[in-house]
């Protein structure tokens, strides 16, 4: 049975050579059964006990194992999830040729990797591994944006593993093991705890930039808003791959939580990542940077909830689950939209009612899940961030964020209730494609509606809201909505300082500069303390 | 002054000297040989972290009967760190060769200019 922690990793990887090397479609369908096998089997082992698998004849702290936990368990099911929703979506796709399929499946394997790996120096390389994997798939056109685009991802992500790996180093030296549990007690046993604040530091740099935190976040929406990737790549990169920071994150910070406490700054940081994101989101034109900029404020989001109490915490990782869904939904329906529309401004596209309606139902689902309304997955998990929260500064943020989003998002509604001034060749879809899209919008649905069933019985997490609760809430969302579109029309659209911040975007160096500086922040933080 | 010239302190000054190079240079190529040089101080300094004056490398049988025996997993980390960054490398100036051929500048401002223009 363990052996399937190997499964995890190898398939994927394995079927998309075979498929490379023979060129048949068969492959494509096998991938695709294989990923329904792996959600099937996750979902059965949610309530089992930890799966471990050696590598080695060695035991740990020496040798290497891979294991399913309860916080591996729910990025497992999401990253298998998404995969297997968005191979099912491009099945047909003229760019889905056997390269792409490669690089796609192995990504998927290396991710799964990722999740399972308890070594701290194996996270370093299956990082670097997929980091390249992602900026093949972000050039794969190879047109001028893309290059611009996928250097940057790649040298900037490349210097914050170069972090990553020094800290690494400075660990070992310290502990003398790379096993996530055996670093732990060992940290346990060190009596100053200043010795290990240089490594915390650079391991912090490294996760955070791959978290993209407040202000090392300007490469994000050039990868994850490019304009010529494939909105599937898009899709993953929001959905699943910028998750694997604040996996990182979580895991380093619980190694270190009996030495240094940053769940304080962890905090703080998620507020101002989430308030800079959704500003930035407001300000932006283009579908697939707003998108990409709301990534970086539900980032925060998380943060926010890791950073509260073990309620909050619990709501941070379903909202993990729960943004990854809809978040894809978001991408690929803007990829549909741009091929369609033939542009990218969101503002040039409108009447999809009158074009199509199953499409403007499921961007609706997206919008409300998004933006928090009860039924809907986001609804949940934001209740659930900010349950228990009495301090005035935290709750009037908190409002801010959600009306933030709300106002940026109305640029969608618009879009689906304007009415059409020239006629669009609209709207046949391919049946996997809308069935990929349909998976999409009935699990936000059902992350919402049935959150309760599923954080009770299948991720063991005592989150329950129930049905009258929901109803109660609905009021508020409406009115918060309307407040919002009030703010928009008179406030928002058409302002000058908005259109200057679109443009606003830091240079290479700057970025540098950012991550020098946040490094010495966090050692000045950390020696305050 | 002698004792603070160990491999440690040598490997931190290179690894900073890598990150001045991203800060102050605009030119893309020497931005890779700054992380190149950021990537090999961290070889360095796992490397010099675990040395002990007299001890004698992992290799072979019956290691037992020696005092001082090396520590194996630096050495074996370090191989596998060497070629991710020599990979690493490899592809960043690939991908550099073919932005070259499509922007026509080695400046990241410059480029950053041109991709700016074409939203």
């Amino acid at each position: 049975m363990t052996l399937l922690l190997y499964a995890f990793v190898i398939a994927p990887i394995f079927i998309g050579l075979l498929g490379y090397i023979f060129n048949r479609t068969f492959f494509k369908w096998l991938a695709m059964v294989m990923q329904l096998g792996f959600i099937l089997i996750t979902i059965a082992l949610l309530r089992a006990p930890h799966m471990e698998l050696m590598l080695l004849d060695i035991p740990p702290p020496f040798g290497m194992k891979l294991k399913l936990d309860e916080i591996s368990k729910v990025f497992i099911l999401l990253n298998n999830f998404l995969f297997f929703s968005l191979m099912l979506f491009s099945s047909k796709k003229k760019y889905m040729d056997r390269l792409f399929t490669f690089l796609f499946l192995s990504l998927q394997g290396l991710i799964n990797g990722l999740f399972l790996s308890t070594d701290i120096f194996n996270v370093y390389i299956l990082i670097e591994v997929a980091t390249i994997t992602v900026s093949i798939l972000i050039m794969y056109k190879k047109d001028k944006q893309s290059m611009y685009d996928g250097m940057l991802y790649l040298t900037v992500n490349m210097i914050a593993m170069t972090f990553f790996l020094f800290g690494i180093g400075i660990l070992y030296k310290t502990v003398g093991v790379l096993d996530f549990e055996t670093i732990k007690d060992k940290i346990m046993l060190i009596d100053e705890p200043k010795y290990l604040n240089l490594s915390f530091a650079f391991l912090f740099t490294g996760v955070s930039l791959k978290a993209a935190v407040l202000p090392l976040f300007s490469w994000l929406p050039k990868a994850h808003g490019t304009a010529s990737a494939p909105s599937i790549v898009s899709a993953v990169l929001s959905g699943i791959f910028v998750k694997i920071g604040i996996y990182l994150l979580l895991r380093i910070q619980f190694m270190y939580s009996s030495a240094i406490d940053v769940v304080p700054l962890i905090s703080a940081i998620g507020y101002l990542t989430a308030i800079a994101g959704f500003i930035f989101a407001i300000a932006q034109t283009d579908i697939k940077l707003i998108l990409a900029y709301h990534t970086i404020s539900q980032v925060g989001l998380m943060l926010i909830g890791f950073g509260g109490n073990n309620i909050n915490q619990m709501g941070g990782l379903y909202h993990v689950l729960s943004h990854g869904v809809f978040k894809s939904l978001f991408f690929i329906i803007a990829g549909v939209l741009i091929y369609r529309f033939e542009t990218r401004k969101i503002g040039d596209m409108r009447g999809l009612w009158w074009l199509s309606k199953p499409l403007s139902v499921i961007l609706l689902v997206a919008v409300f899940s998004i933006t928090g309304a009860p039924f809907f997955s986001g609804g949940f998990s934001k209740y659930f961030i900010a349950y228990g929260r009495y301090n005035w500064t935290e709750l009037f943020l908190l409002q801010l964020i959600n009306l933030g989003t709300m106002t940026s998002f109305i640029k969608f509604i618009l879009l689906i209730f304007k009415r059409p001034t020239h006629e669009v060749n609209f709207f046949k879809i391919r049946k996997t494609e809308f069935t990929a899209l349909i998976t999409l919008a009935l699990t936000c649905v059902l992350l919402g509606t049935g959150g309760s069933f599923i954080n009770v019985n299948l991720l063991n997490q005592d989150l329950v809201l129930s049905f009258s609760k929901q109803i109660s809430k609905l009021p508020s969302y409406l009115l918060s909505y309307s407040f919002c579109f009030i703010i928009y029309f008179t406030l928002i659209k058409n302002n000058a300082l908005l259109k200057k911040l679109r443009k606003v975007e830091l240079s290479f160096n700057s970025i540098n500069i950012a991550i020098v500086s946040f490094f010495i922040f966090t050692i000045a933080y950390l020696n305050m303390n | 002054m002698k004792e603070y010239l160990n491999g440690e302190n040598v490997s931190i000054c290179i690894f900073f000297i890598g990150v001045y190079g991203l800060c102050a240079r605009r030119n893309i190529l020497k931005t890779i040989i700054s992380m190149s040089l950021m990537q090999a101080a961290a070889i360095l300094y796992f490397l010099s972290s675990s040395f002990e004056s007299g001890s004698i490398p992992p290799i072979g049988q019956n290691l037992d009967q020696f005092k001082h025996v090396a520590d194996p997993i630096p050495q074996a980390l370090m191989i596998t760190a060497v070629v991710i960054g020599v990979s690493v490398t490899a592809v960043c100036l690939t991908m550099f060769v073919s932005m070259f051929h499509k922007y026509g500048t080695t400046n990241w401002n410059k480029v950053k200019k041109k991709r700016g223009e074409i939203d």
